[in-house]
């Protein structure tokens, strides 16, 4: 109870403010000019409107001190409330323009200020302490997604950005999502074996969790640079390797390196969790007569698998945001976009490209977590006879 | 049978084994006993090939150990260990049936195996489809005893199974495992570092200390004179008193004891029945302040046991 208000009145502390004191959004002229803040009183035309946001403010507030004063169940609606904040308030957003002027809306376009973005994360925090928070939380993005995603907003920034590229912004999203999973899942097997045999090996163990620790500590656009050096050369000296398409740019360097930096989390994860297998189990599995395939397939492997798909969970999790640097190399996915937009300072470009990796990331977190806890489950807690008594 | 011949082994310069000889026959439960490092762990785990030996032999049922391979060797000796090891991820039915699944045994009749060691072990059937964390400690026990026994491998090797339970439930599986070994006569090998458990399983005591094996016998041998310093500071000055735990007043042979022609004592017990222990025997003198009891005989006599019964019995024991 006490961390849920906790999280609510942060939530609370973050929101307020930014509705009250920053830019909700910024209007622009065009794609390159610097734009005129739109603030909440600026935005909220009309004593309807207001009223509306006030009593929502002050219930938000009372959902916050609810503990402090009759605790009534009307207001957990709050939360659900707040949910359709960020999307209406994009809705009022994109009509919005400054009064007294006139402006070609072909070309007009409003941005997301931090005011928003910092009201949408208070929400979101708010929301995240509430009853059945996660799928509060979720319905409150898709709404906001689905807002400008079905055309409700023409004017929004964002969405004329993505209209845009519409076709890019597909295939790169394809290309991000490919590179990151192909990517960890060819770390998977050798991440899987190199753990077994630190476990198996004392001596090794050092050498390598050091080196593939290297791998995780070494700058990742370092790194990126280091590997194009025997890609290029390999591509200019040896013809299957041309003719495979490597060169020292794009896919290929890009998938090595993703690649050996999900080598570390896997790999961690499965040496510590054959380690934590107990020792009387495996000692008891070679008495009985296992051999080493099957000891390693009936029992370190089960017995390790929630431990290793927590590293997978960390790997693939990394590895989304990481591919972001592809498209600094060429290799293409979101990087490309957020790379695009930098270059251009077009910030709304590289929120657009943002966005998906955050959800992307946050996307695979959450099921995977779900997997992970569905198999702790079927495994168990490793049993201490000494603590069951009799 | 099991026959080991100057088994000897190091780790680098450390003699864990120093040249070892014996033989556990067929159906008989060897108990190894000595202090933590004597080498009897070591020793059970050479014998299913756990700990490769430097020099000797070891024979289990007339072939040696070192022609199988160690994974279908193992396969044919039961091992049960303290802690168990069951296996967290299967339930109690296919803990038991590993081994028979390695052996690839049609499952109907696993199936059956299952059912009858669980019911001879005391485990209700209904615990087939719990997972080990769901078990007591004795419990899990007498699990791990049923997956030692599943293949009914003619070799079990016990390396102190009973040591992490508390005194109450250890007595209760030592019993249980008694009742188990009496129906199956398997040859047994038993480490164990506690005098009582070694009195109350073994058909012969085997005293090991740094390698070697001091001295061996039936657990009786030891009430008598030790000369060894050692086996008798380890044994303990108590040990006939502990020894006459293993045994039962129809030990004595009751019928052949004169009538109890007193009065029964008032002692607020019911009278002593046959298959009482004898140490139970001695405490019901102390406590009476006598020097003989009544014990209703088999036949329902009720025979005059004295003080001079249990000591002469003790020492015919210890000259066997």
């Amino acid at each position: 109870m006490r961390k849920t208000s906790l999280k609510a009145r942060v939530g609370l502390t973050l929101a307020v403010p930014a509705l009250v004191l920053l830019p909700l959004g910024t209007f622009r002229p065009n794609r390159v000019v610097r734009g005129i803040p739109l603030n909440a009183a600026t935005l909220l035309e009309g004593k309807s409107l207001i009223a509306a946001v006030v009593v929502l403010v002050i219930a938000a507030g009372l959902y916050v001190f609810r503990d402090r004063i009759r605790n009534s169940m009307v207001l957990y609606v709050v939360p659900w409330l707040l949910g359709f904040v960020p999307g209406l308030l994009m809705l009022l957003l994109s009509q919005a323009s400054p009064a007294g002027e006139s402006f070609d809306m072909e070309v007009a376009r409003i941005s997301l200020s931090s005011g928003f973005w910092l009201l949408f994360a208070g929400i979101l925090i708010l929301q995240s302490g509430a009853p059945r928070g996660g799928i509060l939380m979720t319905l409150t993005v898709l709404f906001a997604i689905a807002v400008p995603g079905v055309g409700l907003t023409p004017h929004l920034a964002l969405y004329k950005e993505f209209i845009n590229i519409e076709v890019t912004f597909y295939a790169e999203l394809r290309r991000h999502l490919t590179l990151s999973l192909t990517s960890a899942a060819v770390a998977l097997l050798p991440g899987i074996l190199l753990g077994y045999v630190c476990h198996r090996h004392q001596r090794l163990r050092e050498w390598i969790l050091g080196v593939v620790n290297l791998f995780q500590v070494a700058p990742t656009l370092s790194l990126l640079g280091l590997i194009m050096i025997p890609l290029t050369y390999l591509s200019r000296n040896v013809p299957l390797v041309a003719d495979l398409g490597i060169r020292g740019v794009g896919f290929a360097p890009a998938f090595i390196v993703l690649t050996l930096y999900c080598l570390l989390p896997i790999t961690a994860n499965a040496f510590s969790g054959f380690d934590q297998v107990e020792a009387a189990v495996v000692d008891s599995a070679v008495a009985i007569g296992m051999t080493k395939r099957q000891i390693f397939r009936q029992v370190l492997l089960p017995l390790a698998l929630p431990v290793i798909f927590s590293g997978i969970r960390t790997a693939v999790t990394q590895n989304v945001g990481n591919t972001i640097l592809a498209g600094l190399i060429g290799g293409g996915g979101m990087g490309a976009l957020i790379f695009l937009g930098l270059s251009q300072s077009a910030t709304d470009l590289v929120i657009l490209g943002t966005i998906p990796v955050v959800l992307m990331a946050l996307i695979f977190d959450v099921v995977f977590k779900l997997f992970e806890d569905r198999m702790t489950q079927r495994v168990g807690v490793a049993h201490d006879s000494l603590d069951t008594g009799i | 049978m099991i026959r080991l011949t100057q088994v000897y082994k190091a780790y680098g310069a450390q003699e864990a084994l120093k040249g070892v000889d014996l033989e556990v026959p067929e159906g008989q439960c060897a108990v190894l006993i000595g202090p933590s490092g004597c080498g009897k762990s070591t020793l059970l785990k050479t014998i299913n090939r756990m700990v490769g030996i430097n020099a000797g032999s070891i024979e289990v049922n007339g072939k040696n150990i070192a022609d199988y391979a160690p994974e279908l060797l193992r396969r044919q000796i039961g091992y049960c260990i303290q802690g168990v090891g069951l296996f967290p991820h299967f339930n109690v039915h296919d803990n038991i049936a590993v081994v028979p699944r390695l052996l690839k045994w049609p499952e109907s009749h696993i199936e059956e195996r299952v059912k009858a060691l669980m019911e001879m072990s005391g485990l209700p059937d209904a615990y087939r489809l719990k997972k080990p964390r769901e078990l007591s400690g004795g419990e899990a026990q007498r699990v791990g005893v049923c997956r030692a026994l599943a293949a009914d491998p003619p070799v079990l090797l016990m390396d102190e199974p009973f040591g992490a339970v508390d005194p109450l439930t250890r007595e209760r599986l030592q019993l249980a495992f008694m009742e188990i070994q009496r129906a199956l006569r398997k040859t047994v090998v038993f480490v164990t570092h506690d005098v009582e458990e070694a009195i109350l399983l073994a058909d012969r005591v085997v005293l090991m200390n740094q390698g070697l094996i001091l001295d061996a016998g039936a657990p009786g041998k030891f009430a008598g004179d030790i000369e060894d310093p050692f086996v008798k500071s380890f044994l303990g000055s108590e040990y006939p008193l502990k020894l006459l735990k293993r045994f039962s007043a129809r030990d004595l042979g009751l019928e052949k004891l004169p009538e109890w022609l007193e009065a029964i004592p008032e002692s607020g017990n019911i009278v002593l029945q046959s298959d009482v222990s004898l140490k139970e025997v001695l405490s019901e003198m102390m406590r009476l302040g006598l020097h003989a009891v009544p014990i209703e005989s088999e036949s329902g006599r009720f025979v005059r046991v004295e003080y001079d019964d249990l000591a002469n019995y003790l020492s015919e024991v210890s000259k066997l």
